[in-house]
Order: structure tokens, then C-alpha cells, then sequence
């Protein structure tokens, strides 16, 4: 947790902004002067009302979308476009429908021409830290949507990237799947450090999971306030701490945006 | 607890040979199919028989069976050995010629379309303005261009199959989530490695539905080609040809070998296609992504 403020810089950005139809009548500004910096193993939530640009955020950091101004700099990199150095879960899984399990886990190892044996023995590890042993062979429209969820992020995490950037993962799953989702991240996340930025409107889930909270103002986008939460894992959601953080961050989002931009 | 098992194993029992349930609904399945077609049978003979229709105009249908059988055999003398099998030959070499070469061909141009915005914006037009004009109206332009014969029935099939393949092919493609794509680059996937890997096989629910509305058009391009292009050989040739001898026997003998490969190609070229692709995938019941 706050052992993460010693880290050195993962993603840095600078001044970016976003303008959707750029140089037509009708331009959005989805994200306009955005500055953020997140440390290498950090978990970070990206938290705001829907419509409000973050997951337009992930995108950018991803790659998929192009910045209109400023830049993004992954380990001082800046990023121009897609690579394996990041995995991305999204909220729909999009699996490959036409592999099995097994297949959709190892796509990205296949890219990079990995050996067999080494393929064989990263999906076998994957598929047991993701709880889906004795699934390697079905097709994915056989599993639940926590299961395809488990799933899709096994195939992010196939190829080692450093950064996982999850857009709402576990939006589409039901209560109980998505707390257990939770625990689960937690414990991946503990084991192999990698930076996770997780897209989410969800306050009990920022509060559940996060280093840090970055709380977004409504479109266009702006970092209004970022929290750190200083509670030891496992978190309860009972907790005196835990609900006074939640209180925070509700409060938060209630807040009129600073410099008048809330109009949208 | 127990009762519940109990009555779940006399429940079991009562439907017991579970083969037998299941044999029983496929005799069902072919029953009425196979009655119903008998029924038309013996309706069309009696009508025969009974009407004041000549039959030279109307044969009774055991007489075009019969005829059928005979062409299908080694003949007399009189006409070429195995002249059906010949027809048949000629008129599926024509059929699947065409609808290979406009396959290939027309995949190609589809997926070009689905993945080029520009080339989908100044092709469609076009293609949406061919796809109305009925092949057979284009026949005589291709006749005149390729002269009589099997090139140019491979032409009219080929015409009459490319267009549904082109823009299911091209539908296909822009119905494949972006974010299917994002997660291949993000996994370091290339242009070609996208398109083979992602591009393709997400494209075959509706690659499958275009080739099998492009064999059904293919099937009808067939016929029509060689009633008005073919010399020789072909069924469609060999229906129009006994018009001028007036063997309605003949002509209704090939009319039944249409229906019966027509249900042939349209119910079982495809199926095994369909079983080892999209049904395995669940791509058919899947809920859009």
C-alpha cells in the first residue's frame, strides 16, 4: 500500500486532453489537462460517474485511442500506441469465441512464437490462479460470466505486461461473483505487483482494492481529488475505516467540480 | 428425500429405453416429410390419369421415374450411355466451378470492404445496384461476350453467387467488436496476424450465411445458364432440349433431379460446416458482445 509512494514512476501524464471530432463543428472534450502520475505495483481506481471520460482514460494509456494534446509516458516512453507491455480486461470479456480456454489464455504467447512447452506450462499456471482447472479444453459460451471474466484476464496476464488496465471488469457479474472477483484480484495483484488501473463507478469496490483512488470530475475530465486508502488487507466493508472512505469518496463525486465545468 | 429419489427412478423408468423415445421422434421427424411427398405423388398420378390433360403434357410421375431410371442407365443405343449422370456431371462441374471461383474471389473483396471504410463507401453503390439486376437478365450480355457453352454457364454462376458472399463478408467484418481488436494488439498482434487470428474466424457466422444464400442463387444461375448457354451436356440444357421434342417425360425426370439435388445442396452442403464452426463456438445463440 503506502509502501508504493517509494516506487518509481510507472505512467506518467501530462496534460493530456482528448477532443472526440477534433477540428469539426461538433468536438467533444472528453478529457481536457490531465495530470496524473501512478507508481510502478501501485492498484489504482479510476472512479467517476458514467459518461465522465475515464474509461476514455484507460483507452489512451492503452493506446486505442489517440491523445489530441499532451502526452503519456510509460517508463518514460511515450506511448503512440497498443503493445504487450499492457493487458487489457474489458467489461464485455471478449473472448475469442472460437478458441477454447486454453487457446484464448495462450493467444499472446503464440504471437510472440513461445515454445510449446513454455505455453503449456504458463496456461496450466494461469488456469489454476485463476481457478478454472479441468476448463482448459470447453469453449467460452459454456462458461458463467465470472468464469469468462477469470478467463479473459488469464489472457492478459499471459504475456507478463507490466501495466493491467481493467475497464469496469467486474460491472457485468452479479454481487456475490464480483466481491469474490474481488478477493481474487487482490490476491493476484499481491502476488505479482503489476500496476492495475481499474476503471469502476463503484465506491464499495475503489474502497475494497485500491493503493489509491482517483476520483474524476465530470466530462470533460479532470483529476478532482486522489485518495489514498490506508487500510490493511483483507478489507471489510464493515469497518469503521473502510465506511469512512467510502463517505469520503461518495462525498467526493456529490462535490461541485472545481473551475465551473460541470455543466456537462 | 427418499420418495423424491424413488419417484425420480420410476419417472426414469417410465421413459426408460431412451433410445427407443428418441428413435421414435426421428421415424416422426421423416414420417410426415415422406407421407406428405407420397400424397403429392399419388394425387399428381391420378390427376394424370383422371383429367382431360393429355399426357404428353402431363405425365403421370411413375412415368418420369421410370424414364428417369432409364436415363440414368446405359441406354439403348439410341441417346448417349448414362445420359442423366452426364446431365448431372455437367450441370454440377458448372455449379461448383462457379461457386468456388466467386467464393474466393468474392471473400477476398468482401472482407476488403468490411476492413476499408473507403473502399466499402465507393464499392457498395455498385455492388448493391448489381445485386438487384436478376442474373438471368444478364445472360444474353454474357453470351454474346463468351459465346454458348460451359465457360459461359461458369460465368453466370459465378455472377449470380459473388454478391450475397461480398456483403455478408463485408457485414461480417464491421460487426467485430473493436475491443475484440484492441485486446489482440494489446497481446502484441500485427496487422496480418489480426486479421488471420481475429478478423477471419469472427467473420465466419456470416462468411457461412453468405455462402450458403450464394449457393442457393449459384443453384438457380446454373440452371438458367445452361437452358440458354450450354450445347451439350447439363440439366437445364437437357429440359429445354426435350421441349423441342416434346418428351415431357424427359423434362419432368429432370425437374425431380433439380428438386432432389436442389434439397441436397441447400440442407446438407453446409451442415457439417456449420456443426464443426459456429455451433461449437456458440456463436449462433450468443448474445451480441
Amino acid at each position: 500500500m503506502q509502501t508504493h509512494s517509494k516506487q518509481p514512476i510507472k505512467i506518467s501524464v501530462n496534460n493530456v486532453t482528448k477532443t472526440f471530432g477534433h477540428g469539426t463543428g461538433n468536438a467533444v472534450t472528453a478529457i481536457d489537462g490531465f495530470n496524473l502520475e501512478i507508481r510502478d505495483g501501485e492498484l489504482i481506481s479510476l472512479l467517476g460517474p458514467s459518461g465522465c471520460g475515464k474509461s476514455t482514460f484507460l483507452y489512451l494509456i492503452g493506446g486505442f485511442e489517440k491523445i489530441t494534446e499532451g502526452e503519456i509516458l510509460l517508463d518514460g516512453v511515450p506511448i503512440t500506441g497498443p503493445g504487450s507491455n499492457r493487458g487489457v480486461v474489458f467489461q464485455e470479456y471478449v473472448l475469442f469465441p472460437w478458441q477454447t480456454v486454453a487457446r484464448n489464455i495462450e493467444y499472446g504467447l503464440r504471437l510472440n512464437n513461445t515454445p510449446k512447452e513454455q505455453r503449456v506450462a504458463r496456461v496450466k499456471e494461469l488456469v489454476r490462479m485463476i481457478g478454472l482447472e479441468g476448463f482448459e479444453d470447453v469453449y467460452p459460451f459454456t462458461l458463467s460470466g465470472g468464469m469468462q471474466q477469470r478467463v479473459s484476464i488469464a489472457r492478459a496476464m499471459a504475456y507478463d505486461p507490466d501495466v493491467m488496465l481493467m475497464d469496469e471488469p467486474f460491472g457485468a457479474l452479479d454481487a456475490q461473483t464480483r466481491n469474490k472477483m474481488l478477493v481474487d484480484l487482490i490476491g493476484i495483484h499481491e502476488k505479482t505487483h503489476k500496476t492495475i488501473l481499474f476503471v469502476t463507478h463503484s465506491v464499495e469496490e475503489a474502497v475494497m482494492i485500491s493503493d489509491r483512488v482517483c476520483l474524476f470530475s465530470s466530462r470533460p475530465s479532470k483529476v478532482k481529488e486522489i485518495i489514498e486508502i490506508e487500510i490493511e488487507h483483507p478489507r471489510s466493508v464493515t469497518d469503521d475505516r473502510f465506511v469512512t472512505y467510502q463517505k469520503r469518496l461518495i462525498d467526493g463525486l456529490a462535490e461541485k467540480d472545481v473551475g465551473g465545468q460541470s455543466d456537462a | 428425500m427418499a420418495d423424491l429419489i424413488g419417484e425420480t427412478k420410476a419417472l426414469q423408468a417410465s421413459v426408460a429405453p431412451e433410445g427407443a423415445v428418441i428413435s421414435w421422434f426421428n421415424i416422426k421427424g421423416y414420417l410426415i416429410p415422406t407421407l406428405s411427398l407420397l400424397l403429392f405423388g399419388i394425387a399428381w398420378e391420378l390427376f394424370a390419369y383422371l383429367s382431360a390433360i393429355s399426357q404428353v403434357l402431363l405425365p403421370p410421375p411413375s412415368a418420369s421415374l421410370v424414364r428417369l431410371v432409364e436415363m440414368m442407365g446405359p441406354g439403348d443405343g439410341s441417346a448417349p450411355s448414362y445420359l442423366m449422370l452426364r446431365h448431372i456431371g455437367a450441370t454440377l462441374v458448372g455449379l461448383l466451378v462457379g461457386f468456388i471461383a466467386a467464393a474466393l474471389v468474392s471473400s477476398a473483396v468482401g472482407l476488403l470492404m468490411g476492413l476499408n471504410k473507403t473502399i466499402y463507401e465507393w464499392l457498395n453503390p455498385i455492388i448493391s445496384l448489381f445485386m438487384v439486376i436478376p442474373t438471368v437478365a444478364i445472360v444474353p450480355v454474357i453470351i454474346l461476350w463468351s459465346g454458348l457453352g460451359m465457360k459461359t454457364v461458369i460465368i453466370i454462376v459465378a455472377l449470380g453467387a459473388c454478391f450475397p458472399i461480398i456483403f455478408t463478408a463485408a457485414a461480417g467484418v464491421q460487426s467485430i467488436p473493436k475491443k475484440m481488436i484492441w485486446a489482440a494488439q494489446t497481446a502484441g498482434a500485427n496487422r496480418q496476424q489480426i486479421l488471420f487470428t481475429v478478423v477471419i474466424p469472427a467473420t465466419m457466422p456470416y462468411l457461412i450465411t453468405g455462402h450458403k444464400l450464394a449457393l442457393g442463387r449459384a443453384w438457380r444461375a446454373v440452371l438458367a445458364g445452361e437452358i440458354f448457354a450450354s450445347t451439350a451436356y447439363g440439366i437445364g440444357f437437357m429440359i429445354y432440349d426435350a421441349r423441342t421434342f416434346l418428351d415431357t417425360q424427359a423434362m419432368f425426370a429432370g425437374l425431380i433431379i433439380v428438386g432432389i439435388l436442389g434439397l441436397v445442396l441447400q440442407s446438407l452442403f453446409f451442415r457439417y460446416i456449420e456443426k464443426s464452426t459456429i455451433e461449437r463456438w456458440g456463436v449462433v445463440s450468443q448474445k451480441d458482445i
